[in-house]
């Protein structure tokens, strides 16, 4: 069914809802002048209309007349949130750009977070568990220098036989 | 102080200024909560949407542009999402049945008569609200408790003009059932 309303039309019951529900129950606030008459005779002949324009508008009267108040202690908490925020840290330049890179109330989780990567490498240092200073170049790694750079996979093999001579013979080490 | 309008005060909140922001909590405090107060049916859950809200605005009040939208607008949309987030971590909440049984606590401060006072008072819009889904009754309220326009209430939801008058409209069917559906159940008893 149409919810729309042709001029040489009378509005339905459906049709007088379905504007009650999108216009609401003041009349004044319809925007079309033919539509207010329409439901104005239509409420004058069904009860049903009558009914639903009368619940509509003693809705809207409940929502409006709600007079409730906020309780005074909250009042008093949110006031304190200006005492608890120390104008110093607040002012700084740079604490301001950092909390633009990250916001303020990830700060706890990111210093969380932090904290124990400190520790461990303090714990790390104080064990002298650091990298030694080392030497590719020296003669000690020139074996594997040659391994692990050869350019073919004999060259591999030559220098893998090298290190396991058994390998290259077939011979079975457990056997012997 | 008073005489400013609240897009001067904010920028005076921008640079911490407590006596500014102490106006604008006075001149928009009874609003939020009663918006916070009505949508989530709880008082205390009420006042910490509220306080949420208020940190929000001391500390964030520099990403408020004046002239984008009413501060009222962009006050009732950051309650808006607090009550959000707050109703995605407890899911269960949202069911309306859990409204009216929080909405029916009276503050644990009162007498026991002047609980039932404030549940007799309380108990017709409470009812009400309580058999709304949540959605039509955040837009039933903003536009006819907070006055505020389909536009405003749409940005405050975050959706579209369309999709805010279709929620109102909605809003509106379900307040006749559920007052009709009283009706019947008043002749028959």
């Amino acid at each position: 069914m149409s919810k729309y309303i042709r001029e040489d039309e009378t509005m339905n019951i459906d049709q007088f809802l379905h504007k009650l529900d999108s216009l609401g129950g003041d009349l004044d606030q319809w925007p079309d002048a033919e539509e207010k008459t329409q439901a104005n005779e239509l409420m004058r002949s069904s009860d049903e209309a009558r009914q639903a324009f009368v619940s509509a508008q003693r809705m809207e009267t409940l929502f409006a007349q709600d007079m409730h108040k906020a309780p005074a202690h909250l009042l008093n908490a949110i006031y304190e949130i200006t005492q608890q925020t120390n104008p110093v840290f607040v002012s700084d330049k740079g604490s301001r750009q950092f909390s633009l890179w990250m916001p303020r109330d990830l700060w706890p989780t990111a210093i969380a977070a932090v904290i124990p990567l400190i520790i461990s490498f303090a714990v790390g240092l104080g064990f002298g568990l650091q990298p030694t200073a080392t030497n590719s170049n020296s003669p000690e790694y020139a074996d594997i220098n040659s391994w692990v750079y050869a350019d073919s996979l004999a060259q591999s093999s030559i220098e893998i036989s090298a290190f396991f001579p058994a390998a290259e013979e077939g011979l079975d080490n457990d056997a012997t | 102080m008073t005489h400013l309008s609240d897009d001067q005060l904010m920028l005076k909140v921008a640079s911490h200024c407590a006596g500014s922001f102490t106006e604008l909590v006075r001149r928009h405090i009874d609003a939020l909560h009663a918006y916070a107060y009505r949508l989530s049916g709880n008082p205390s859950l009420a006042d910490d949407l509220v306080q949420e809200t208020w940190v929000k605005v001391w500390t964030h009040a520099s990403s408020y542009k004046a002239g984008k939208v009413k501060l009222s607008t962009w006050l009732h949309r950051i309650l808006h999402n607090k009550f959000i987030d707050h109703v995605r971590k407890q899911r269960k909440f949202s069911k309306s049945e859990d409204y009216a049984n929080q909405q029916l606590q009276a503050p644990a401060s009162f007498e026991p008569e002047q609980q039932n006072e404030w549940r007799e008072s309380a108990d017709e819009f409470t009812q009400l609200l309580a058999q709304i889904p949540q959605a039509q009754r955040g837009a039933l309220l903003l536009v006819h408790r907070q006055g505020f326009s389909i536009a405003e209430t749409a940005e405050i939801l975050n959706i579209s003009s369309s999709a805010a008058q279709s929620l109102l409209a909605r809003g509106r069917r379900a307040v006749r059932n559920v007052e009709i559906h009283t009706r019947r159940r008043n002749h028959e008893h």
